[in-house]
Parts: structure tokens; C-alpha cells; sequence
């Protein structure tokens, strides 16, 4: 028998106090008698009777505590995890995202546990009963569809392996839901680490999370200071405990530095490192010391090429602007107020052109732009301009990144119809509850065009320090001339290749050594299931051009807030919800109110 | 309350024929026969005539038979002076059957049979450290005043048994009855007192069914009728045998108080109905006469 809450053991701690309300209720009535002459020799006997003496043979407590406690056990809805799947269809649903890698206990992964209690529930189904069995973790994968045939289905959980993707369980119950639409009566056994919600799915959850000590490095990230480099590395402890833990970098086998580090529990440290020494483009940093997961401890770097990129900005006066700019490595800023004579700049070519309240006749015909506060119908049509003053804020994508909670006031801004290549990043609420999009980015055939739709003198936002680095990745999307725009990827994210279109098709080589070719120059390339560095390959006109990427451990995993139940035990799986399972609530309930009729019939006899 | 004098009560009376016979030494010419030999027409012994005796007494016809003086002797006919001390406590009023119904009813019987027997009555209530005599009765037409003042004697309050005893001036030898509860640890010299005073004494020992067999449960605070003290008890099966165990030794030590002073003792139930107490308990008292 298994439970499916442990918190109602909370109440427990009732039982103590029916007890203390007894003992203060033994004050209770006065009954005068004719005389105390021969009870006095009852104060002897009185004095001996102790508070746990006069609770003897007091049935109506004891009645009471048994209805407590069967109470509680209904709260925590018993169940057995029986075969008995009446409709003969069963549905097993099994995440196998990053997090499942975690260690369940000392012995076995999430995912070796989790593998354990789906054999042991397609064990106990009865021969014949049709089994679907997927795995969920960015994506669902439907592994076997209403197989009869147990044995095949057991090889298949066997062979089960986690996919370092991001993700939880919902794609696989959207799956479900989706099966359980064709196979009436469709009963579905989830197991996953991480809270989801399994409502109108005749389901139950085994919660396979288990509370191990873990510390991870969440990022790391570089600067140049008049071209020494600072690696900043944000490290964080999951765990109850206070540690202490090296943080090194390395540059492949190579140990550049290391720093000790204490991390309260349940906070982060960030480690700086400054002036260091590297060779190449890639290093890492890594935790020391062995945890729950060994793959987050570690997380990879690329400096981007040295390339000096060329900028042009036309403002008229903004200091915001130019200072947010002045802090980008890699750029080369040239500023004019003169927007009549952009058509001479635009033969140097720039590679980004930053157009602030200050719109051209015509835009350069190459080079990427970024706009702020502008109408440009060559771009894309203004869907309204709102002159009230709102908040605006981050919505996620490539440009907000790390930038979580992003928020700021603005006194009037446009709002954009954003192309169909372009990616929203800044928001505000419009008319109605309809979203206004203030901002976006995107790639059109080479370019990257970028429009902010208020100007920052009527906003606050420069004062807020998440300005810099929002201009920071602006920039950097919009001046990455490379194959790829970013260095650095979760397990799981899809690296957009934007190779020449000149030279052959580009080639991967994933960390194994594995090569991918790919099928066209602009690709999204989302094989990147390995941690490690890949690189990416083209030939052209006979010159090899090679970017590198690096693929780090997808850090949300790393960070499970919420799982099926709050309460959980390492020998015990915990199912959040039970229906069409044998459970015992039911009969505990009845069980309880014949109790409590008994209860009655005591209490009126006395 | 309940009618304390109610028709039962009556018709048992009448059905009541009891002689209590008691030695009397002293008191009012009456219907009771008396140890004394004396003026009265019913013949007892002989005796030889002593110097000083009336020889109006003198059998002339021994005389002649025997040639010496030999006197009559007949039985003084006296009447008995007799004394009801009621205990008027508050602890009488105890029971659901209360005692104080049940001495009352006792106090009225005892008091029908010495009226009819033509002997003289004081009822003795005891009530507040103070006694409170009412009489003397004589002849059944006093039997009505009688019952009224017993069945009007206010119950309540905290009283001393010897203390109101105490206070009792006895005139005569007679016989007491005394009608109470006994809880209280003066009814040794209550006893020794009344015996001082030349009282034949009758103990009829009045306790409530409640008191003999207790029947509570749970924690109670138990107060006392009289003195308002309290005390906690858990009721259990040890408690109870405890009780019982206090209530035998008293009642014991009680009977045996009794036998020490050659004092009747008479244990009456407050529950018990009217033919028990009359033809089981003062029928005892007749008996042992």
C-alpha cells in the first residue's frame, strides 16, 4: 500500500491535544454530597490517580482518536497499485528530461527509479491490456502505441535513457490527453520529478524527486578590460547545507584557476576572476565535488572573435545610449545627428546601423538597424502609438536573457506589428488585456532589424541595471556576423547557422566527434542533446571557416521548485492524485463516519 | 418535597401495635408499668413488713396462716418519659429518597406509639449547635401538634451533635431516640452523654441510598452539604471500594460504639419503603424490648 499525501500526518500532532482537552475536561461538574466525612480517605486516593490514570477505560477519547486517525489516513488517500485496469488500456508516461540524470538515492538515478516503478506497474497489468508508453521531455515521443505485448514494453522502459533536454512531463500528458480522446477509459501511470497537472486524465503520478544535495554553475560569462579578460561564474547551492567548493576554469585539460567558495544553502555565489590568461576561444568552469548531478557542475564559455565590428549611431543627443554602447567590446561607434547624410555613411558600410528618434528617407540597403522611438513603414507598420504612461516589460526571447522580471516605465511609446520573421522582446498591456509589442528583433534575409518603440528620455529604464545588458544583447545580435550569433546554448536550444551561402554546406562536429552535415546555409540546428563544445564548418572558396559553440547543461533543471507532492521520502514514491485506481479513501471515509455514529451512540449513554 | 405525613403513612399507624416496653424508673403516674413497687391496684409480690410501711398494706390473711407480717406489694403503674432528638442538619436532607422524609416519618411513628401508650413525649430538634424541645406530649389528642411540629422542623445549616445535645436539661430518667446520620466524630460523647443523663438510647442510624451505594462516574468535585468543602474525586472502581471500604469501617465502628453502651441500634435505608421501615425496623426496635 502507498500513499499519495504525506503532509496529513501533519495532524497528528491532533492526537496530543484530544488527549490534553480530556485531562482539562476531567475539572468538569460539581456534585454535593451530605457529607465529606467518608470521602475523606478518597484525597489519598485522589493524589495517587494520575492525569494518565483517569484517562484509563475513557472509550469516548479513545473513539475520538481512532476517528482522527483514520481520518488522516483517508487525507492521505492509501491507494494500491494494482493491475486492475478495468478498461484493459494503460498509458505509461515517463520523463526523461535532464533532471531524470539527477541521483534518486545513492544507488540510482530518478530515471532508474522511475524505470523501476513503471516495470512494476506494467508487471502487475494484466495479459492482454493495450499499453501505450511515451517519454516527455522538450517534446513527447510516443514509444509504443496499444501493444499487447508486455515483454516488448519492458524492454523498452529497460532501454529508457534520459535526453539532457529541458522539459517535464506535461508534453507526454498532452500525449495522453490526446490518447485518451481515441481509447475510451484510458488509464495513464505519469512519473516524473516535477509538478504537473493532470487534469481531465484519468491519471495517476509517481513523484520519483527526491531532495539530494546539489551545487551547479548556473553561468559564466566574460569581459574585456582594455583587453584583459574577467570571467565572472555564478555557482549555486540547492541544498540545505552551507558548502565549500572549488571553482576552477580550465581550457581543456588545463587548470587556468581556481577559487574556493562558500555558498550558504539555497543561494548563490558569483566567483570573479580577473585578468585571466587564455589561448584559445573556449574554456569552462567547473564545481568541484561530487553531487546529485555531476553534468551541471560544469559549464562552458566561448569568446566570441576579436573582429571589430562598425557602428553607426544617429542621435541627436543620448547619453544613455552612447555610454550603454561604449561598454560592448568588439564595437566601433561613430555618431552623427546629420540623418541626411546617412546615405554617404551607408557606404562605409557599417555593420549596424542605430537609428535613435531620427528616421532616414531611406534605409541603408545593407547592415543590420536597430530603432528607437521611430515610425518606419520599410520596416513594419506602428500599430499604435500610446501616449499614457505604462510599464513595459521583458518578454522572454534571445535579447532579454538573464534579464528575468525586467520591468520599467515609460511615458509614451509606439507599439509594433511585428513581422513574421521577427521575435517580440519588450511589451506592454494595450487596449483590452491584449499585449501591445513595444519591441522586437528578427533576421531578414541576412539583416537583423530591430525597432524599441519609446525613445529612453521618456523612460526610466536606463536607470535600471538591467539596461546595459539589454543593450548588450541587443547589439550583439544585430553585429555577430559570423555562422552563428551565439556562442552559448542550453541542452535543447536550436542553434541558428547562418552560413554563406557562397561556400559548401556547413558541417557540425559534435564534443563525441560525431559530423553532422547540414541540409541547407540557414539552418536551425537543435541536435544538441551532448554537453561540450561543437564546432561548425564551411568551406569557402577553399578557405575553412570554423565557429565554435558550446553546449552547457540546461541550468532550469537544476532548479525544481515544485514536484507532485511536497512530502516525499526516499523509500517511498508519493502519487499526487489517484483516480481509477484502487483506492482506499473511500472505504477509510465510511469507515470514519461509522466510527464517529459510534462515537454519538457513546456519548449519549453517558 | 415529598408529603412527609401522607395517608400511607396514617394507615400504616393504625396497623401498628407495638408495646415498647422500657424499664422507668421515674415520672408521672401513667400506663406504663414500672419496676417500682407501689400504690396500684395490680398485685406484684409479698415482702415481711419493715418498720415505716403502711400498714393499711399489711395481708391480715398471711397473718393468720403464717404469724407474721407480711405487706403487699403492687406495681406502680408510672409513665415513661420519652425523647425524639432529630438531627436537622442539612446533610438530612440529603438522598433522593431524603433522609429527612425518612427520619421524620420515623420521628412521627415513634411518636403515635408512645402517645398511645400513654406516656409522655418531647421531640428534640438539633439544629444549628441549638436544640429545640417541643413538648412535653401527652395522650393521642397531642398527637396531631405533634406530627405538625416534626413535619414543620426546618432542616439545614451545619449542626454539632453533642453541642445541640448538650444543651437538653433531662428532668427524669427516660429513653432517647435519636434520629441522625452519625457523621460526626462527637457521637461517641453524644452517646456517653445521654447515658450520663440515665437515657435508655435508641440510635436509629438514617443514611441514603446514594450514600451506601454510590453510583458516579468521570472527575467530580464533590462539595459538602454543610460546610461547602470540596474535594476532587475520580470515580473508578478503585474510588468506589474505597468509598465502601470507609462506609463498613463506620458503620462498624457505629454498631460496635452502640454495643459498647448497650445503646439499639437501628440502620434504617432513606429508600426503603414504609412497610420496610415500620415492620422490619421499628418492629427490631420492639423485639429487642
Amino acid at each position: 500500500m502507498k500513499f499519495t499525501h504525506l503532509w496529513p500526518l501533519a495532524f497528528v500532532l491532533l492526537v496530543p491535544v484530544i488527549i490534553i482537552m480530556y485531562m482539562m475536561k476531567q475539572k468538569a461538574k460539581e456534585q454535593k454530597v451530605s457529607s465529606l466525612y467518608l470521602w475523606s480517605e478518597m484525597i489519598k486516593n485522589d493524589r495517587a490517580n494520575t492525569p494518565w490514570e483517569k484517562l484509563k477505560k475513557n472509550w469516548l477519547m479513545i473513539l475520538q482518536i481512532i476517528t482522527l486517525l483514520v481520518l488522516i489516513a483517508a487525507l492521505t488517500s492509501p491507494y494500491f497499485l494494482s493491475g486492475l485496469v478495468s478498461s484493459g488500456k494503460a498509458c505509461v508516461v515517463i520523463d526523461t528530461s535532464a533532471s531524470m540524470n539527477f541521483m534518486y538515492d545513492d544507488n540510482q538515478t530518478r530515471l532508474d527509479k522511475a524505470k523501476e516503478e513503471a516495470l512494476s506497474y506494467v508487471r502487475k497489468l494484466k495479459n492482454g491490456t493495450e499499453i501505450s508508453l511515451i517519454t516527455s521531455d522538450k517534446s513527447a515521443v510516443l514509444l509504443n502505441g496499444k501493444s499487447q505485448n508486455k515483454n516488448e514494453i519492458i524492454e523498452q522502459i529497460k532501454n529508457l535513457e534520459a535526453s539532457n533536454y529541458p522539459g517535464d512531463a506535461s508534453e507526454g500528458v498532452s500525449m495522453a490527453k490526446a490518447l485518451a480522446l481515441d481509447s475510451k477509459g484510458l488509464q495513464t501511470l505519469v512519473i516524473t520529478d516535477s509538478s504537473i497537472d493532470i487534469e481531465n486524465l484519468d491519471a495517476m503520478v509517481v513523484d520519483v524527486y527526491s531532495d539530494m544535495p546539489n551545487v551547479a554553475v548556473e553561468y559564466v560569462s566574460h569581459g574585456f578590460k582594455e583587453s584583459e579578460l574577467d570571467v565572472l561564474v555564478k555557482v549555486t547551492n540547492f541544498s540545505e547545507e552551507a558548502v565549500k567548493r572549488d571553482v576552477s576554469l580550465y581550457q581543456g585539460e588545463n587548470l587556468i584557476v581556481t577559487k574556493e567558495v562558500e555558498i550558504e544553502a539555497n543561494s548563490s555565489e558569483v566567483v570573479y576572476f580577473e585578468d585571466v590568461d587564455l589561448n584559445g576561444s573556449v574554456y569552462f568552469a567547473q564545481v568541484s565535488g561530487k553531487d546529485a548531478c555531476d553534468e551541471d557542475n560544469i559549464s562552458y564559455d566561448v569568446l566570441s572573435d576579436g573582429t571589430e565590428r562598425k557602428v553607426l549611431l544617429m542621435t541627436r543627443a543620448n547619453v544613455y545610449l552612447e555610454k550603454a554602447l561604449n561598454l560592448i567590446p568588439g564595437i566601433a561607434v561613430t555618431k552623427s545627428e546629420d540623418i541626411s547624410s546617412i546615405e554617404d555613411f551607408a557606404k562605409q558600410e557599417f555593420d549596424l546601423y542605430i537609428f535613435d528618434s531620427l528616421v532616414p528617407d531611406k534605409l541603408p540597403k545593407q547592415g543590420n538597424i536597430i530603432m528607437f522611438g521611430c515610425e518606419c513603414e520599410e520596416i513594419t507598420q506602428i500599430d499604435d502609438f500610446i501616449a499614457d504612461g505604462r510599464i513595459i516589460h521583458g518578454l522572454e526571447s534571445n535579447t532579454t536573457k538573464y534579464l528575468d522580471g525586467l520591468s520599467f516605465g515609460v511615458a509614451n511609446t509606439y507599439s509594433y506589428k511585428v513581422p513574421d520573421y521577427a521575435t517580440p522582446f519588450l511589451a506592454t498591456n494595450g487596449v483590452g488585456e491584449e499585449e501591445a509589442n513595444v519591441a522586437f528583433i528578427g533576421e531578414k534575409q541576412g539583416r537583423t532589424f530591430a525597432m524599441i518603440g519609446f525613445d529612453l528620455h521618456n523612460s526610466d529604464f536606463p536607470l535600471y541595471m538591467e539596461y546595459p545588458l539589454l543593450m548588450y544583447n541587443l547589439v550583439n545580435e544585430c553585429v555577430s556576423g559570423g555562422i552563428i550569433s551565439n556562442y552559448v546554448y542550453s541542452s535543447g536550444e536550436a542553434v541558428a547557422v547562418n552560413a554563406n551561402i557562397e561556400g559548401a554546406l556547413p558541417t557540425v562536429v559534435k564534443p563525441s566527434g560525431e559530423i553532422a552535415e547540414l541540409t541547407d546555409y540557414r539552418y536551425n540546428y537543435s541536435d544538441t542533446k551532448e554537453y561540450g563544445v561543437y564546432s561548425i564548418n564551411q568551406v569557402v572558396k577553399d578557405n575553412e571557416e570554423t565557429s565554435t559553440f558550446a553546449v552547457n547543461y540546461p541550468i532550469s533543471e537544476s532548479k525544481i521548485d515544485t514536484h507532485p507532492s511536497l512530502i516525499s521520502s526516499l523509500n517511498e514514491n508519493v502519487v499526487t492524485e489517484v483516480k481509477g485506481i484502487f483506492n482506499l479513501r473511500n472505504f477509510i471515509i465510511v469507515l470514519s463516519l461509522i466510527l464517529l455514529a459510534l462515537e454519538w451512540i457513546f456519548s449519549l449513554r453517558k | 418535597m415529598e408529603q412527609i405525613f401522607n395517608s400511607e403513612f396514617y394507615e400504616k399507624l393504625h396497623t401498628l401495635r407495638m408495646s415498647i416496653a422500657l424499664t422507668i424508673a421515674s415520672g408521672q403516674a401513667g400506663g406504663r408499668k414500672s419496676n417500682s413497687k407501689g400504690n396500684s391496684v395490680e398485685f406484684s409480690d409479698f415482702r415481711e413488713y419493715m418498720l415505716g410501711d403502711d400498714i393499711r398494706r399489711i395481708d391480715w390473711n398471711a397473718y393468720g396462716r403464717f404469724d407474721r407480717l407480711f405487706v403487699k406489694l403492687f406495681m406502680e403503674e408510672k409513665e415513661g418519659v420519652f425523647q425524639i432528638f432529630l438531627d436537622c442538619s442539612e446533610s438530612m436532607k440529603f438522598g433522593e429518597k431524603s433522609k429527612e422524609v425518612c427520619a421524620k416519618r420515623i420521628a412521627g411513628a415513634l411518636s403515635y406509639i408512645v402517645l398511645e401508650n400513654g406516656d409522655r413525649l418531647f421531640i428534640n430538634t438539633l439544629r444549628d449547635n441549638h436544640v429545640l424541645t417541643a413538648g412535653s406530649y401527652s395522650g393521642m389528642q397531642s398527637f396531631i401538634r405533634t406530627i405538625k411540629f416534626i413535619e414543620e422542623a426546618p432542616m439545614g445549616g451545619s449542626n454539632d451533635l453533642f453541642k445541640s445535645v448538650k444543651e437538653k436539661e433531662f428532668k427524669n430518667r427516660g429513653l432517647s431516640f435519636l434520629i441522625t446520620d452519625g457523621y460526626t466524630d462527637d457521637l461517641d460523647d453524644t452517646i456517653k452523654y445521654l447515658k450520663y443523663k440515665k437515657q435508655d438510647v435508641v440510635l436509629i442510624h438514617v443514611l441514603s441510598e446514594e450514600e451506601l451505594n454510590p453510583r458516579y462516574e468521570g472527575t467530580l468535585n464533590l462539595i459538602d452539604s454543610e460546610d461547602n468543602g470540596d474535594l476532587r474525586v475520580s470515580f473508578n472502581a478503585t474510588a468506589i471500594k474505597t468509598y465502601k471500604d470507609s462506609l463498613n469501617k463506620f458503620l462498624t465502628e457505629t454498631e460496635n460504639l452502640c454495643k459498647k453502651y448497650a445503646v439499639t441500634y437501628i440502620r434504617v435505608n432513606s429508600s426503603d419503603s414504609c412497610d420496610s421501615l415500620f415492620f422490619s425496623s421499628l418492629a427490631k426496635l420492639a423485639k429487642k424490648v
